[in-house]
Parts: structure tokens; C-alpha cells; sequence
């Protein structure tokens, strides 16, 4: 019991202290492309999640690999990145094809975010991030869902008030993209007072 | 295997060299119009000397994926074909990665995860079809680097900005100030900045319209 | 969806206004002249930024409004007595400049402009607005006398360190003789002004009690019953000033009764969580601002929702007059109001 509620309070750090986009400002562009639309946001998300726990799952064996082999070791810094992009490759299109061949409807569904939600920093970064701070595989399929989940959070928290940021009352320098940024700003200057010890980037 | 095959995007003109210059580095600035590629500037550039890192390893990854990136095939359905530029990327990054951490030690740790990133930004993503790929090689390789040198001038501004305003320094080098506005140093402190950036820039282009009418 | 609008917007902040001058009064007896100078600065400093921003958006000063002196007044009573005047001329301009004109102006902002301010200038130069001059302590106008004046922790920051022991007596902590913000320990006054601007239907009722009691009986069972543990977690951090002149500001509340209710339960929730989860020294200002945005949702889900019920009942209430009954076709209140 005890383990589930430490890997829940692992989701739930990732969720709002350590907020892809809040914390980090990872990914602040998709962000800003997604939030227009409020129709996609709750498929985005589990896209997001799905994907951030895969990647997660399979980063783990990526990790070990890099940690055992010898010749790696020194420059593992360089050859991460073109790992964790085949992995992220195969499984995007792996599932492409499996929602492509059983599950047409959905796929047609969504067609025009599932790159957005698959290919961006958060789901890259995410991994980067789980090589540096986690071990165990229980790890890094929380912290999936925690990054995942946060950053379908931060899109929904700038979604909600996109009429607000685009109103015909806000003044032409600020209105739209430079408003959403002093949006972001503040509401992440509040989350950070959650973080009790500075956060690594 | 060029573009070729592909139907011509509309806006498809014929510009002068320097109107060419002016949309592709002002107009349509890659950071304070579009909103490509933020997150590095926000979290890293908080020093001169970050920014100018930023800016190089920036420059250099995307130039080059995005110019191997033109010679896959527009038949390709978009959505398979990011995942091939983004493969791009990561192979471009690991002869910048040994060279800048030959050059640069510091440079590396200093952009943390940030550096590897760089390959998903969405200056790849995003832009490479709308604004880039479906242009004439030479048009695309002039709009990319002068978006790429407009990118630049902002992140080296940016960082300038906001190491006099945070630690009251240039490049390391102290001068005295009343205050310190230490929250610019934080990414939260960034997003606000860049917001600023972008109202002010969006503020002088307005001031210009009028004065030209 | 119609909202009845009983009072004007300059009428709520007139009574603000009235109800803040006497926290400003008691502020000034306790530390002197400076306290006025801060205050007055604040105030003009607002009003001089608000005008120029009007004159930059194109607009006629008729358009000011007295919200804008309740703002100047909201920051300088939330500043140490030994702050520095240019950080209060930061937050007034932040407030200003980025939270009201930027978003649109006041019918259009999401976030409370003073409590915004307040964190990024608390963020921005914390050893000088985080550090207390003692009660009763007078300070000289210049910043030298700051230099030479004896600074302290706030009480909300020693008590959340200790978790525990608590210095000062019961009657001081109720009138705020304790280190801390110039204007926001006096309790008793803030709990009698609270009444003041309910009976005068200035703050929400609803959303000012479920705040309240989430917050008194979260703290009680955290402390564990501990009466004076739980009075100083209650009395510092700007609790109760934060609830009454931030949270419930009527341009970042919700509209409706029911999402009032929910807004005061999440804002009271997110305090307790910054207290006690994060140590915050003062939670409340970070509560409101990630509770705006999620206030502004509630109301477009509860309009929908009360919609949805009214249709049911119209429904139900057609079926029931074919059957040869009255028709029932009383909304419930979820929607027709402004309290």
C-alpha cells in the first residue's frame, strides 16, 4: 500500500509541482497550437498519457542497455537522443497502424492532433528527464502518466480562459500569443511556491 | 527526389531580397510572432552567455535538418513523414554534439536536456511543411536562415535583457544597479519577459504602419 | 442567463475601499510615518499608471474607476513596513500595467491584480519585503533608518518552520501585534469588516463562508486540536485579509451562486495545501491565483449545467401538466442571481 501511494505522490509531483510546461516550459509551442481548440483537449490527453507511458516502459530497457554497455557509457549524452527517437518513432507508427487497421473511426478521429501529442518535446523530454532522476520500471511508468497528465493539465488550464486571451477588449499588442505567455508566467509563479527545493533542469 | 511534385503553397510571390528579410526576421519572428522553439529560450537564455550557446547549437541543428529534411519526398503522408525529419535531427545532433563538446564543455551542461530537445522543436514540427519544405529550395534556404538569424538576434537579446535586469551583470561583468528583478531569472520570469518582448515588438510594427500611412 | 446586478462595481469597491482605510489607520499608529508614506505612494503610484495606460489604449479618463485605489490600498497593506518604496512601485505598475490593462481591463482580467503583484515583487526582492520591523517599532522615511532597524521573519513564516510554539498572547495575535504585513494581522477587525461587506452584499456570502470553513476546520484537524497553534497559522499569512479582499473580488469570481460555492471550496483547499503541503508563507495569494482561471470554467459549466436541469424540469413539468397538474416551472436557484 505504502508503494502505491508513494508512486501516486510521483504522479501527482509531475502533475503540478514539476508541470511539463509550468515548470520546465517544455513544449510552451504546442501548447499554444492545442489550446485553441477545446474539442480536442480530452483525446489529447490520453494520447499524450499513452504515449508518455509507452515510451516510458520502453525507455527503461534503453537505459539499462546504455548503463551496461562500456563503450557507451562515456557518451551516452550522444547517442540518447537517436535511441529515444527510434522508440518513439516505432511506437508512433506501430500504433498508427494498429488504429489504422481495427480502429478506423478512431483514427480518422484523431488524425489531425496524434502527431502533436506523440512527436514534442514533453514526451521526449520526459524521457530524457526519467534517465536522469528514476531506477525502477514502477518509476518510470508513473512518472509517464504524471507527465502525461500535466501536460494535458497546463493545455486545459490555458484553454479554458482562450476567449478571455484572444477578447476583443485586450489591447492589439497583447492580445493572443504575448497575453498567453504573461498567462502562463503567472499561473507557473504560483505553482512554483509549491516546489519546496529548487527544480533541476 | 525534390519538391518538385508538390502543389505550390499560395503565397508563392516573387519578393524582393528585402522583403524577404524584413517577413522572415521580423514579420514573421520565429519567437515573438510565432511562438517556434520557446521553451529553450525561456528555461536557458537567462544569461548572455547561455543565449549564445542556445543560438549556436540552435542554429546549427536546425539549418541542417531542415535542410535534409527537403529532400524527403512531399508524397509521403505528413504524418509519417515528421517522425523521418525528427530522425533527421537526432542524427544531425551527434556530429553537433561532439563538436560543441569539444569546443564548449560548459555549453552542454549548462542547456541540460534542453540541448537534446532541440531536435523535437517545432520550428521542425510545426513550420517545416506550412512555411518551409513547400517552397523552391532556394527560397526555403534564404527564408530559413534569416528566420534562423531572426531567432538568433531575439534569443541574444533576450538573454541580454534579462541578465542586466536579474543578476545586474553583462556577460559576467557587474554594473551597479538600484534593483534587481530577480524573478526574470526563473522560467516563470521568461514567459513574462518574452510576453513583454512580444507585446513591444507587435507595439513598434503597429507605430510603423501608422507612420508609413 | 440573467445576472442581477444590485450594485455597481464602483459602489462594491467604495465599500472595500471604506472597509481598507481602517486596517490603513491602525497600520500607520503601529508603524508611524513611513506606513503612510507606503501607503499614499501605492495609492498615487496606481492611479498615475492607470491613468497613462488609459491615455495609451486610446481611451478617456472617465473610464477610471475606484477599483484601482482599492488595488494601490490592497498592495501597500500587504508590504512590510521596512520595505523599500521602489518595490512597491514595481507592484503597483505590475499590477497595474500587466494584470488589469494587458488582460483588458478590469471586466476582462483573469487574475487579481494585487495578489499577483504582490508574488512577483515578493519573488522579485524577497529579503527586503520578506523581513518584518516588530510592532510598535517606528521607522525613519529614509533607507538608511530601514539599515539600522532590527528585520524579522514573519510569524506565518516561524510558525510553519517551528510547528509549534507560539510567542505573543491570544489577544495579540487577534490584533495583530506580531511581525508581519503592515495591514493584514488585525483579525477581529477583518472578521467584523467581513460581516460589514456581506450585510452590504460587497463580498459574496457564500464564497467568503465555504473559504472560511474549509480553512478553519482543515487547520484545526492539521493541528490536531491545538487551539494556539491553529489561532497563529489562522491569524499571520494574510489569511483572513486574503479571503476577504482578494479571493472575493467580484471581477475574478465566478458569477453564479453554486460555482461561488465550489470557487470558495477549492480556493479554501489550495490554501491548506500551500500552508501546510508546501510551507507556504502566504498561501492564500498563491490559492487565488490558480483558483481564477478554474472559476471562470465553473461558470460556463454551471450555466450549462442549470440549463441542462431547467430543460428536465420543463420536461418533467410539460409531462405533468398533460397529465392535468400545475406546471412546476421554478428554476432552482443555481442561476438567477448575483449573490
Amino acid at each position: 500500500m505504502s508503494f502505491f501511494f508513494r508512486m501516486i505522490s510521483i504522479s501527482l509531483t509531475l502533475i503540478f509541482v514539476e508541470n511539463t510546461v509550468f515548470a520546465r516550459a517544455i513544449d510552451t509551442s504546442t501548447l499554444i497550437s492545442v489550446s485553441r481548440n477545446r474539442k480536442n483537449i480530452f483525446g489529447f490527453g490520453i494520447c499524450a498519457v499513452y504515449f508518455s507511458v509507452v515510451t516510458g516502459f520502453l525507455g527503461f530497457f534503453a537505459d539499462n542497455f546504455l548503463l551496461e554497455s562500456q563503450i557507451l557509457k562515456e557518451q551516452a549524452y550522444i547517442y540518447q537522443p537517436f535511441i529515444y527517437v527510434a522508440i518513439l518513432g516505432v511506437v508512433y507508427i506501430i500504433t498508427l497502424l494498429i488504429l489504422w487497421k481495427y480502429f478506423y473511426k478512431i483514427f480518422l478521429r484523431i488524425k489531425k492532433f496524434i502527431h502533436l501529442s506523440a512527436l514534442n518535446c514533453a514526451i521526449l523530454g520526459a524521457m530524457f528527464l526519467n534517465a536522469q532522476n528514476c531506477t525502477a520500471l514502477s518509476e518510470y511508468i508513473f512518472r509517464g502518466i504524471g507527465v502525461g497528465l500535466g501536460f494535458a493539465f497546463a493545455i486545459y488550464l490555458t484553454a479554458i480562459v482562450y476567449e478571455r486571451l484572444h477578447d476583443a477588449s485586450v489591447p492589439y499588442c497583447f492580445r493572443g500569443y504575448p497575453l498567453t505567455l504573461l498567462y502562463i508566467g503567472i499561473l507557473s509563479m504560483a505553482f512554483y511556491g509549491l516546489a519546496s527545493t529548487p527544480i533541476k533542469y | 527526389m525534390n519538391s518538385n511534385n508538390i502543389p505550390k503553397s499560395n503565397n508563392q510571390k516573387n519578393d524582393s531580397l528585402g522583403s524577404v528579410i524584413y517577413n522572415a526576421m521580423v514579420r514573421n519572428n520565429h519567437i515573438l510572432v510565432l511562438g517556434t522553439a520557446i521553451a529553450p529560450v525561456i528555461v536557458i537564455a537567462n544569461t548572455l552567455k547561455n543565449a549564445a550557446y542556445l543560438a549556436l547549437t540552435f542554429s546549427v541543428i536546425t539549418f541542417f535538418t531542415m535542410l535534409l529534411s527537403s529532400f524527403i519526398p512531399q508524397r509521403v503522408v505528413y504524418t509519417v513523414r515528421v517522425i523521418i525529419y525528427i530522425a533527421i535531427g537526432s542524427l544531425v545532433y551527434v556530429p553537433t554534439a561532439i563538436i560543441i563538446s569539444a569546443l564548449f564543455p560548459q555549453a552542454i551542461q549548462n542547456m541540460g536536456i534542453y540541448f537534446p530537445l532541440l531536435i523535437t522543436n517545432s520550428f521542425i514540427i510545426f513550420h517545416s511543411d506550412t512555411m518551409f519544405l513547400t517552397e523552391k529550395k532556394g527560397r526555403m534556404i534564404l527564408d530559413l536562415i534569416f528566420g534562423i538569424i531572426g531567432y538568433d538576434i531575439i534569443v541574444l537579446l533576450f538573454g541580454l535583457v534579462r541578465e542586466i535586469f536579474s543578476t545586474g551583470e553583462i556577460n559576467g561583468n557587474v554594473i551597479a544597479l538600484p534593483m534587481l528583478f530577480k524573478a526574470f531569472y526563473q522560467p516563470f520570469g521568461g514567459f513574462i519577459l518574452l510576453g513583454i518582448f512580444a507585446a513591444v515588438l507587435r507595439g513598434i510594427l503597429l507605430l510603423i504602419k501608422k507612420i508609413s500611412n | 442567463m440573467n445576472m442581477i446586478n444590485t450594485k455597481s462595481e464602483n459602489s462594491i469597491s467604495a465599500d472595500m475601499l471604506i472597509a481598507l482605510l481602517v486596517p490603513a489607520v491602525i497600520a500607520v499608529y503601529y508603524y508611524g510615518a513611513r506606513a503612510a508614506v507606503i501607503i499614499v505612494v501605492s495609492v498615487i503610484v496606481c492611479i498615475f499608471t492607470d491613468l497613462i495606460c488609459f491615455k495609451l489604449r486610446g481611451k478617456s479618463a472617465s473610464d477610471f474607476d475606484v477599483s484601482t485605489i482599492v488595488t494601490g490600498l490592497t498592495i501597500s497593506l500587504m508590504m512590510s513596513a521596512a520595505v523599500p518604496y521602489y518595490a512597491v512601485i514595481t507592484a503597483d505598475v505590475f499590477a497595474i500595467i500587466i494584470c488589469k490593462h494587458a488582460f483588458g481591463g478590469r471586466k476582462n482580467a483573469i487574475f487579481n491584480g494585487a495578489a499577483a503583484a504582490f508574488l512577483f515583487t515578493s519573488i522579485c526582492f524577497p529579503s527586503e519585503m520578506l523581513n518584518y520591523p516588530r510592532p510598535s517599532v517606528h521607522i525613519g522615511l529614509s533607507s538608511d533608518a530601514v539599515l539600522n532597524t532590527a528585520l524579522f521573519p514573519s510569524m506565518s513564516k516561524s510558525v510553519a518552520l517551528s510547528n509549534d510554539a507560539v510567542s505573543g498572547s491570544f489577544i495579540d495575535l487577534l490584533v495583530g501585534k506580531f511581525c508581519g504585513p503592515m495591514g493584514t494581522g488585525f483579525t477581529i477587525l477583518f472578521l467584523i469588516s467581513a460581516v460589514f461587506l456581506m450585510l452590504r452584499r460587497s463580498v459574496s456570502a457564500i464564497a467568503f463562508c465555504s473559504q472560511f470553513v474549509v480553512v478553519v476546520v482543515g487547520t484545526l484537524i492539521y493541528c490536531k486540536f491545538n487551539l494556539s497553534y491553529a489561532m497563529a497559522v489562522l491569524c499571520s499569512g494574510m489569511i483572513i485579509f486574503g479571503m476577504i479582499f482578494l479571493s472575493c473580488d467580484y471581477t475574478t469570481m465566478p458569477k453564479t451562486r453554486s460555482s461561488r460555492f465550489i470557487f470558495g471550496l477549492l480556493t479554501g483547499v489550495l490554501t491548506l495545501i500551500f500552508r501546510f503541503y508546501a510551507g507556504a508563507e502566504n498561501p492564500i495569494i498563491y490559492a487565488i491565483i490558480i483558483a481564477a482561471p478554474i472559476g471562470i470554467e465553473l461558470d460556463k459549466k454551471m450555466i450549462s449545467f442549470s440549463k441542462i436541469i431547467s430543460e428536465y424540469q420543463a420536461k418533467k413539468a410539460s409531462v405533468v401538466s398533460k397529465n392535468g397538474a400545475t406546471p412546476n416551472t421554478d428554476e432552482s436557484g443555481l442561476n438567477n442571481e448575483q449573490q
